[in-house]
């Protein structure tokens, strides 16, 4: 009967000790509230680290591999909408993603999860853009890639070095 | 040999005309130990910069291991991605690397290179022991012998050259 009642107390507090993981929790809170008018979903939060929420432990429901957010221009806040990521792993398997109206893009953990490394390239109007190096284990592009660029971070992820014209997107 | 090959070795080159003249074995006047050879460490560096000196991983202060480099974590003002990796930033990686298990370097020198995975540097990156990383350097791989035939003292260049670079997937 003790040895049961032992067992059911060291249950219960490995139970609560492993759904909260306070590190976790900080850094989701430091990304700050959501933005006015843009509910959570696929269009929210461009150039936050993705997978930081959509790893399984929440808060995000979709649980994702890969994700982040393209630009059109470097240091530019456009958007690069209706681009195609296209990302290959070290097994030799290859997944595609596409940009929204944010410019995010994202790949679920149930339908890919890579094999790193893992290369990328970013294809729009024809041209195809490879990444410099491949990811070694990161799913949110924005870890490497925040802004501003700086000696830990390599920018914001973008096509065009310099201002060129895009075409309209369509989107509001 | 590659045009990237080319201009892996002309940097080394031009390393090693910038440093005053090193025995296979030299103690560095900044220690005490026997460590391996500084002179041709840009090219040691050179091989693990592109499997494990990228931002997600030692390329982050976050780890326990720093590598500085050119598409990685910078030192000073530098961006990754833009310009080559620097002197003072190969001369921190190997401060990084050397001073990471100090004592059982300076054994392994000291033994002309045997038994390289009694260095924890060696074992994590081949995989064989647990790292977030996997396997960095298959063993006897060119990256390999690069890492180990450079802590025995003699450094087999062709090596550290000929996979000094991941091979990426062909493009989509």
């Amino acid at each position: 009967m003790r040895r049961l009642a032992c067992a059911s107390v060291v249950s219960c507090l490995s139970w609560v000790a492993g759904c909260h993981d306070p590190l976790h929790d900080q850094t989701v809170e430091a990304l700050g509230p959501e933005v006015s008018g843009v509910p959570a979903g696929p269009l929210h939060r461009p150039g936050q680290p993705c997978v930081l929420c959509h790893d399984g432990r929440g808060p995000g429901n979709m649980v994702l591999s890969l994700a982040g957010t393209i630009y059109q221009v470097k240091d530019q806040p456009e958007p690069l909408v209706d681009a195609v990521v296209h990302v290959a792993d070290s097994g030799g398997r290859r997944s595609v993603a596409g940009t929204n109206c944010a410019g995010n893009f994202f790949i679920q953990s149930a339908d890919f999860e890579p094999q790193f490394p893992a290369w990328v390239w970013v294809e729009f109007g024809g041209a195809l853009v490879p990444m410099n190096s491949p990811i070694f284990r990161e799913g949110s592009c924005a870890v490497c890639h925040a802004d501003p660029a700086g000696s830990r971070s390599a920018g914001q992820v973008f096509l065009s070095p310099l201002p060129i014209t895009f075409p309209d997107s369509g989107c509001p | 040999m590659t045009t990237r090959s080319t201009l892996l070795a002309a940097q080394y080159i031009t390393w090693l005309a910038l440093l005053p003249s090193a025995s296979a074995c030299s103690i560095d006047d900044r220690f005490s130990l026997q460590t391996p050879p500084k002179s041709s460490f840009p090219l040691v560096s050179n091989v693990l910069n592109n499997r494990c000196g990228s931002l997600d991983c030692h390329g982050d202060p976050r780890r326990s291991v720093w590598m500085y480099n050119s598409n990685g974590m910078r030192l000073g003002d530098g961006i990754p991605g833009i310009g080559a990796t620097t002197e003072e930033e190969y001369a921190e990686n190997y401060v990084s690397i050397v001073m990471l298990e100090p004592e059982m370097m300076h054994t392994v020198v000291l033994e002309k290179g045997r038994a390289p995975e009694r260095l924890t540097l060696v074992r994590k990156a081949r995989g064989a022991e647990e790292h977030k990383g996997g396997v960095a350097l298959v063993p006897a791989s060119y990256a390999d012998i690069c890492l180990t035939s450079w802590l025995s003292g003699f450094i087999d260049e062709a090596a550290c050259i000929t996979d000094a670079e991941l091979v990426p997937p062909e493009p989509p």
